[in-house]
């Protein structure tokens, strides 16, 4: 097993550069998740990994050997497309036999890693079937089997789960993270989802404008995102960005948001007196409270119920806050709702950079 | 780079040495155009226009060039005017095995070679024994269908069946290609059938017409089994293609070439800019 | 029944009518009795069937008919299966090569192939002189010529099925670590048979029906069943039976190919042309 390093990728399409210098390296044996926004260029990084374009200026390496002008069909890679590309004509076993049958191996040496990969994925019992005849979360396990049934030096994965209902979607996720370990080997899985990410990872790379905006072990990065743009894509749900000013003199930072004035004790920053930060707030940071009426006093707005979870919207004078709500939460847009913000889970970004300048010591649940 | 050029060009070998055999072919030919060469002249000097000069000065050459001229305008006129008419009437049917069988019926005159064609119509001509026997019994006109100017427009008619039902399939394929949802609101919004053909699905049937024209011209321009044919050399039909032939038949192999050479200048003049931008279009897929 | 289908079956009627007459000429020409073509105008009714003319026209094309099967069925074979390599090699190179090579080989089929006649003549004289291997007015040399002409057409088309080839496919093929032929042979061919299927139908028939080129690459008229055909106008004079005969037993093949399989034609070509939105 080897890194797989990631050197100055350029790549443009036609008018638009998708690619402006990218460079990360996912490491042995971990999942390395390639997160960023839908248009991001994940999928152009894959391929590229993968053989199937051409970087207009970067390299790639697989250890130590740069494989940037082997063509794909050498370079060892299992790939799932997003698509999943199964081949129409062939059974789920002549697909996922597909990998091996092109190394050469024997018949019953082909025959026993198909049957391992199946029994792994839990389709065994549709080898014969063709592609049309299986469901799309089917077909999603064969593709998924058809890339790690091979001894590959890298497993790439294109937001595979992406097309799929989000009941399984939610289902697969547990799953393929043991299947993915039981397998061993150095992964790179792609997505625009953080709790994916979340369920997944080891590692991360955050993808954002073409180039990468923060890469490091998956929950450092999310508990200490180092700019806004990673802590408003990589959160869920999406973290609440207030703008405010510092009011402070002296050690403790005060910060004016307008509906309230914070004070942030646990920063250690000295910030200049009138200057503009960015108060990141998460929405499972935030206390309600209906009938003791302690805190600030917002109205509802709306109120989204996913699953067995509630996200409120909140007007406070013109601002508005998500609040997330751990349980099936029913309240009437108008009606009057109060907020309790913890001062020792608040983030601080630079009004101007979006750099990050306090995160939260202790990390929430 | 997905295929090494090795095997790339092992690959494309063959199909390069033919393109580029067809290629030299048009090289060839404008160089055998601007020498003097012919069996009665087996030299191969080089006399720049001198040969052009001579096809043009040629009456036989000039009258090829206004047949085949007519035949091309009158072609591209009627058949896509009947080709249309005929896609249009098919169009109204929904079902796509009804279609297909309608489209291949109209196209079957296409699959009988050329020759074959030319010795019916050549009989259906016939004064004694074709049409006009017919025409005589309902008390219709009689008419000399093979004899002077009329030959021409009797052959013109006859590729019309020939290449009208081909011409229908290519606005049958341009109808299939018109957004299914634009169909749907027209509908919806309450037109009827002859409506909707008129303010929807011919309109955006302009690459049918492009593509008939083309079509068209390209058959004109290539037509030489038909005439021969019918009427072997009969001054009245003569095309250019025709014109050629009998040139390199005498080996005046110059002017044959040079009248290639002419050939091939109007045929790229009309076809290169819609094919180059058109094949560019479809195969790419650019959007 | 809604007036657009009543109006649009009257046209077609009318047409399809007309468009038959040659065909129904042809069918009912061909079984007619000697004294019967001498007397009855064309579009009679035979008086009763005569299949004479119809075994002696067979009896002498049969030698046309094989020569022609012998040539254009492996021509049209090798003319699409190397197309079909052409245009996998050049959809799978993509880039410039994609972008340019297409439209110069579509050049070569849009331009009147007769006009390449010449050159193509005097190009088989001197390899007849260099090889010193007999070309002109053989069936290997008409065989070869063909191919010069066709496998351009051939590779065109191929190269528009493939393109509606979905790409991911084919790119998995690739990853899973086949080597480009194999990918062609286990992957692409098999999705592109309706398209092989039917550029094969469409260049075996415009080989079989084509004229100008065996009139130009040989002597006689035995070495193409459409030269044997046209022998026929000249010799028979008014006694048209026998020489419909003829045009029947050489229209036959490729019609009945047409039937029976040009559904896959018609399909394909419905792709052709709506290939790209």
């Amino acid at each position: 097993m080897v890194n797989i390093i990631v050197k100055d990728l350029y790549k443009r399409f036609r008018k638009k550069e998708v690619l402006k210098g990218v460079s990360f390296e996912a490491q042995e044996g971990k999942i390395t998740v390639l997160f960023g926004p839908v248009g991001a260029g994940k999928t152009t990084i894959l391929r590229i990994i993968a053989g199937l374009e051409k970087p207009d200026k970067g390299k790639i390496f697989f250890g130590d050997i740069d494989v940037t002008n082997i063509p794909p069909q050498e370079r060892n890679v299992g790939l799932v497309f997003q698509t999943f590309a199964l081949y129409p004509h062939m059974s789920v076993y002549e697909n996922i036999a597909s990998p091996l049958k092109a190394m050469g191996l024997t018949q019953s040496e082909v025959d026993k890693r198909v049957k391992w990969v199946a029994e792994l994925l839990r389709i065994s019992n549709i080898l014969e079937k063709r592609p049309a005849e299986i469901s799309g979360g089917q077909r999603q396990r064969v593709a998924i089997a058809r890339a790690l049934v091979k001894d590959a030096t890298v497993y790439l994965f294109d937001e595979p789960l992406t097309n799929l209902d989000y009941k399984i979607r939610e289902a697969m996720r547990g799953e393929l993270k043991k299947i993915l370990k039981e397998r061993g080997g150095t992964m790179i899985w792609a997505t625009s989802d953080p709790q994916e990410a979340l369920a997944l990872g080891d590692n991360i790379v955050i993808l954002y404008d073409g180039t990468v905006v923060a890469q490091g072990e998956i929950h450092e990065v999310y508990n200490k995102p180092n700019n806004t743009i990673v802590a408003k894509y990589f959160s869920y749900p999406t973290m609440n960005m207030l703008e405010g000013v510092v009011k402070s003199k002296g050690d403790v930072v005060v910060v004016d948001l307008g509906f309230t004035v914070m004070e942030i004790p646990q920063a250690k920053l000295s910030l200049e007196a009138e200057s503009k930060v960015i108060v990141g707030i998460r929405p499972t940071s935030i206390g309600i409270s209906l009938t003791n009426k302690r805190g600030i006093e917002g109205t509802v707005l709306i109120t989204e119920v996913l699953g067995s979870e509630t996200l409120i919207h909140v007007d406070i004078e013109g601002r508005r806050l998500v609040i997330y709500v751990p349980e099936i939460f029913r309240i009437q847009p108008g009606n009057k709702i109060w907020l309790l913000l913890d001062s020792n889970q608040i983030y601080l970004f630079d009004g101007l950079t979006g750099k990050l300048l306090h995160a939260p010591g202790v990390p929430h649940g | 780079m997905v295929l090494k050029l090795k095997t790339f060009f092992l690959l494309a070998f063959p199909v390069f040495v033919f393109v580029i055999i067809l290629w030299y072919g048009i090289g060839w030919n404008i160089y055998l155009s601007m020498t003097s060469y012919s069996m009665y002249n087996p030299r191969y000097d080089f006399v720049w226009l001198k040969t052009y000069n001579e096809l043009f000065s040629d009456k036989d050459f000039i009258n090829t060039i206004k047949i085949t001229f007519t035949w091309a305008v009158l072609l591209v006129l009627f058949g896509n005017f009947i080709g249309l008419l005929i896609a249009v009437s098919i169009f109204q049917f929904e079902n796509a095995k009804i279609r297909s069988l309608l489209t291949s019926y109209f196209v079957y005159p296409l699959a009988i070679p050329l020759v074959a064609s030319g010795v019916i119509w050549r009989w259906l001509f016939d004064s004694v024994k074709g049409f006009n026997v017919y025409l005589s019994r309902i008390g219709v006109f009689k008419a000399d269908w093979l004899s002077g100017w009329n030959a021409l427009w009797s052959l013109i008619g006859v590729s019309v069946w020939i290449y009208g039902g081909f011409i229908a399939l290519l606005y049958l394929a341009a109808f299939y290609n018109v957004p299914r949802d634009i169909i749907d609101s027209a509908l919806v919004d309450g037109a009827d059938a002859f409506t909707l053909m008129v303010k929807v699905v011919i309109p955006q049937s302009k690459l049918g017409l492009l593509l008939g024209t083309i079509f068209s011209l390209l058959f004109a321009l290539q037509m030489f089994d038909l005439p021969y044919t019918i009427l072997f050399t009969n001054p009245f039909t003569m095309t250019m293609v025709m014109y050629m032939y009998n040139k390199f038949a005498y080996m005046i192999v110059n002017i044959s070439a040079a009248a290639c050479t002419f050939l091939i200048a109007v045929s790229a003049m009309i076809v290169i800019p819609y094919a180059t931008y058109g094949i560019r279009k479809w195969i790419l897929k650019v959007i | 029944m809604k007036l657009n289908i009543l109006i649009a079956s009257i046209v077609l009627i009318l047409f399809g009518l007309f468009w038959a007459i040659p065909l129904y000429a042809l069918i009912i020409g061909s079984v007619k009795s000697l004294a019967d073509a001498i007397e009855s105008p064309l579009l009679d009714l035979p008086k009763e069937l005569d299949m004479g003319a119809i075994v002696r026209a067979f009896n002498l094309l049969i030698n046309a008919i094989i020569n022609t099967a012998a040539v254009t069925i492996p021509a049209s074979f090798v003319a699409v299966l190397l197309g079909s390599l052409a245009a996998f090699a050049i959809y799978l190179r993509s880039g410039p090569i994609a972008d340019y090579v297409p439209p110069l080989i579509a050049i070569t089929t849009y331009i009147p192939y007769q006009a390449l006649i010449v050159p193509l003549i005097s190009l088989i004289r001197q390899i007849e002189t260099i090889f010193k291997l007999p070309l002109y007015d053989t069936l290997h040399g008409l065989f070869m010529v063909f191919l010069i002409y066709f496998t351009p057409m051939a590779t065109l088309l191929m190269f528009i099925f493939m393109n509606n080839l979905p790409r991911e496919i084919i790119e998995a093929a690739l990853t899973d670590g086949m080597k480009p032929l194999v990918v062609y042979r286990r992957v692409a061919l098999p999705l592109l048979s309706p398209g092989f299927v039917a550029t094969l139908i469409f260049i075996l028939i415009q080989m079989w029906n084509n004229f100008f080129i065996p009139l130009s690459m040989t002597r006689g008229y035995e070495k193409h069943v459409t030269l044997k055909t046209f022998g026929y106008v000249g010799e028979m004079g008014t006694i048209y039976n026998e020489m419909f005969a003829a045009a029947a037993i050489s229209s036959l093949p490729p019609l009945l190919i047409f039937l029976f399989l040009g559904k896959y034609f018609v399909r394909g070509l419905l792709t052709f042309t709506g290939g790209g939105r």
